[in-house]
Parts: structure tokens; C-alpha cells; sequence
């Protein structure tokens, strides 16, 4: 019985990576994929020379900044691309259905989708990291990262990733032209996750709605794991493990609130019809 | 503009366009012209909220001729986009994600969000073949007195000029070829290729 589930995401996971690669070749899509996150940083890092004419005492906001574009390659692929994913699933290759005629879970199928996008960030994480170490002499060494730490941290974060993209794309399905509104979500997030500045720097009612959101904890902890105490602090009175309970708590809402809604969306995807809806693509 | 035939291939209008009694380069030319417009209403709606929102203030003297200097550059893109066009038209679902994958080194090159001298004259000369690197870096001056400066703005502005002409006369030839060839191997309703 367990066997089911396990082949059926796995599936899901291979079927997500043969779309999102398999329109080309292996080098053009490498080169793809890493073009885009590399260009962002670099984006992020000239702005950062020419505004501080290079100033070295605010070197640890640098290394703030790369961190945090670095790892949101990982929400820009689990969100944005994740429901478009799922729309082109729908409107272009009208196959959505029968994800649901499947002998698995839906969630299973949508969960194994975004494993795909999950793990196709990673590589555009390590390789901007990388960069920004030898580049810009960031003090990132990989034998001084707190492995453990960045472990349950992304763990959590990717928990709560999933969850919001699958309801974000359930939603998405009763739009027949859905198309953008995926990176529009993104955009919204990059804005309130604390990943290129601090949310204490937001009007405070904002700021106190950013503090909600998981994203902000996970790359305050990816932060302290890859460099801690040499790197800008969001929240310098709070403990790591303070951190860590923070960003659990908030993946837990996330959950629990993306079921709801998700469950909701799902029944109305059924009932009107959304499931192979002829759409915009 | 550069994927435009991709997706209308995917949404089966290619094929009408390609009975219809216009060439292709009279139908990006309707398309750019109506893009123009929703595009010039954007930027001007953005630039006006920006400019309240964050107390921006202009050389009142630059404004006019900001104001052609973007319509110079404007031209000059859908131009370039008409360029692309063939090519992606002889591509499919590569097309799409190549133009989505080229969105942000597009944006790095040409300066859209810090001055592009900041790249060094090099990188700066390599991606003043993107009309908006010399296009911006100019409007910026003229409205802005103090911006850094990449070239003098008039020679910006002369130079994005001569891009309209070179980019048109090379969307043409490129469009009549790559559609003979499209024509040639069935690119023109072949979706999944």
C-alpha cells in the first residue's frame, strides 16, 4: 500500500522535470536555468556598489542581500513556476484530468510537481553562492556552514512553499487567463520575506503582517547557518532555536490555512468545471 | 514582440496570419503599434506614482526630449523584437523559455536598474546593441542633471536612431527567410516541435 503513493510521486516528480527540461538540450537548459537567478543577483549586487559607492562598513548587509537572493531562487521556482506549471498542465497540455483519473492522490501528484521545481532551484542557489563567494569575497566557506541548522530550516520553508504554491495554483484554475498571476504572488513575497532588506524596514502594519510569514525566519536561519555572526541580522535578540520555533509555527499556519483553502478551491475546481476549462494558452 | 509568432503558433493563429492577404512584417507592425500604446500608458502611470510616491523631481527642460528619446527607443525595441521574431519562429517551445530566460540579462545589461556605465565601457558598448541601455542612460540625463554618464545623450539618442533602420531592414530579411524555411519543414503549424 505504501508503495502507491511513493511511485505515484516519483512520478509526478520525473513527469515535472521531463516538462520542465526536455524542450531542449541538457547544456542550453543548464545554461538556462542558472542564466536568470545568476543575472538577479548580479542585478542586486551592482545596484548595492553604485548606492554604497563601496563603503566597507555595510559589508554584512552584502552578504544579507546575496543570501537571500541566492536561496529565493527556490520560492521564485516553487511558487511562480509551480502555477504556471500547473496552468500549462491544464490550458496547454490539457492533462490535468487526468491527474485526477490517476491512481493517486491528487495532493501526492501536486506535492511531486513541486519537488521537481524544488530541486531544479538548487543547483542556481549553489551556483550564485558560489559566485558571490569568489566574486565578491564573501567569507562563505563551505566547511563553516551549520549543516543541521540550514537543513530543518529549508525543510520547513519548502514545507510551507509547497503548500501556498498548491493552493495558489488550485485558486489560479477558475481564471481562464491566470497566466502572470503566479510571478505576481512571487513579487509580493520577495517584498515581505525580508530577502533583499530587513522587514523592520516596512511601514509597521506591513511589517507586523511580514512577521507572519515563514520565509522571513528561513533566510534569517540560512543566514546565521552559512554565516553566522558575520552577516546583517533581521532579529539580533532572537536565538537561533527562538528562530527555528518562529518558522515552525509559521509553517504550521501555513499548512493547516493552505489545507483549508485548498480543499475549498478543489471542490470548486470539480464542481465548475476548472479542471479542463479551456484557457488562455 | 520576439515570441509573438511562437504563441500564436501554439494558439493556432500563425496559420491564419500566414493565409491572410498582409505579410508577417505588416502584422508585427499592428501588434507593435498597439503594444506601443498599452506600453507608453504603463511606463507613464509608474512614472508619474513613482515619481509622487518617492518626491522625484525632473529638469522640466528634459522633458520633451525625454519624450522622443523614449519614442526612439521604443521603435528601435519592437524593431529588435520583429529581429527575434524570426528566429523564434523557426524555434517553438525553446522560443518561449529562451525569451523568458533572456528577461533578466536583459535587464542586467542594459542598466534598467542602476547606471549602465557601472558595467565599464566594454559591457556597456556590448549591450548598447539592446537600444534600451543607450535609450535609459539618455533619458536619464536629460531629466536627471548628475546621473553618471555612459555617452554624451545626443550621440545616445543618434545611435538608437540608427538602430531603427539596421534592426527593420534585418527583421525583414530575417522574417522572409525563416519563413520559407518554416514553410519548407512545417514549422508554421507545428506545435510541439
Amino acid at each position: 500500500m505504501v508503495l502507491i503513493p511513493w511511485a505515484g510521486f516519483t512520478t509526478a516528480v520525473r513527469l515535472g522535470w521531463a516538462i520542465s527540461s526536455n524542450w531542449t538540450r541538457p547544456l542550453l537548459f543548464v545554461i538556462y536555468a542558472l542564466v536568470r537567478p545568476l543575472s538577479s543577483a548580479l542585478i542586486l549586487v551592482v545596484m548595492y556598489s553604485v548606492i554604497t559607492g563601496g563603503r566597507g562598513d555595510v559589508r554584512n548587509y552584502l552578504a544579507f542581500l546575496v543570501i537571500g537572493t541566492s536561496f529565493w531562487a527556490f520560492v521564485q521556482e516553487g511558487v511562480s513556476e509551480f502555477s504556471v506549471g500547473i496552468l500549462e498542465d491544464r490550458g496547454r497540455y490539457k492533462m490535468l484530468k487526468y491527474a485526477y483519473l490517476a491512481p493517486l492522490r491528487v495532493p501526492l501528484f501536486l506535492v511531486g510537481r513541486a519537488t521537481s521545481k524544488l530541486s531544479s532551484a538548487a543547483a542556481a542557489v549553489v551556483i550564485v553562492l558560489t559566485v558571490a563567494t569568489v566574486g565578491l569575497g564573501l567569507p562563505i566557506s563551505p566547511f563553516r556552514v551549520d549543516y543541521p541548522l540550514l537543513a530543518v530550516a529549508c525543510l520547513l520553508a519548502f514545507t510551507s512553499v509547497m503548500a501556498f504554491a498548491i493552493t495558489l495554483s488550485m485558486i489560479l484554475l477558475s481564471g481562464r487567463d491566470a497566466y502572470g498571476y503566479g510571478e505576481m504572488m512571487a513579487q509580493v513575497l520577495y517584498i515581505f520575506s525580508g530577502a533583499i532588506f530587513p522587514i523592520s524596514v516596512l511601514p509597521a502594519p506591513l511589517a507586523t503582517l511580514a512577521s507572519f510569514s515563514p520565509l522571513v525566519y528561513w533566510l534569517e536561519l540560512t543566514r546565521r547557518a552559512i554565516l553566522h555572526g558575520r552577516v546583517y541580522g533581521m532579529f539580533p535578540t532572537l536565538t537561533d532555536g527562538e528562530v527555528l520555533a518562529r518558522l515552525a509555527l509559521a509553517t504550521l499556519g501555513t499548512v493547516v490555512l493552505g489545507y483549508v483553502l485548498y480543499s475549498w478551491a478543489d471542490r470548486q475546481a470539480r464542481r465548475k468545471g476548472y479542471l479542463d476549462m479551456l484557457s488562455n494558452f | 514582440m520576439a515570441a509573438q509568432f511562437s504563441w500564436d503558433r501554439d494558439n493556432g493563429t500563425l496559420e491564419l496570419y500566414a493565409v491572410a492577404p498582409t505579410s508577417f512584417e505588416a502584422i508585427l507592425l499592428g501588434m507593435a503599434l498597439g503594444s506601443m500604446f498599452t506600453t507608453s500608458l504603463r511606463a507613464a502611470f509608474i512614472l508619474i506614482l513613482g515619481s509622487l510616491l518617492f518626491g522625484v523631481t525632473y529638469t522640466p527642460e528634459g522633458v520633451l526630449p525625454a519624450a522622443g528619446i523614449f519614442l526612439l527607443t521604443l521603435a528601435a525595441l519592437y524593431c529588435l523584437g520583429m529581429l527575434l521574431a524570426s528566429v523564434f519562429l523557426f524555434y517553438a517551445r525553446e522560443a518561449w523559455h529562451l525569451s523568458s530566460g533572456l528577461q533578466e540579462p536583459v535587464n542586467f545589461l542594459s542598466g534598467l536598474y542602476f547606471p549602465v556605465s557601472a558595467l565599464g565601457s566594454y559591457v556597456g558598448a556590448a549591450a548598447s546593441l539592446i537600444p534600451l541601455t543607450l535609450g535609459l542612460d539618455a533619458m536619464r540625463q536629460v531629466l536627471l542633471p548628475g546621473t553618471p554618464r555612459f555617452l554624451d545623450p545626443r550621440l545616445e539618442a543618434l545611435l538608437v536612431a540608427l538602430e531603427i533602420p539596421i534592426f527593420l531592414f534585418l527583421a525583414r530579411q530575417g522574417l522572409s527567410f525563416m519563413e520559407q524555411r518554416a514553410r519548407r519543414d512545417g514549422k508554421l503549424i507545428s506545435k510541439w516541435s
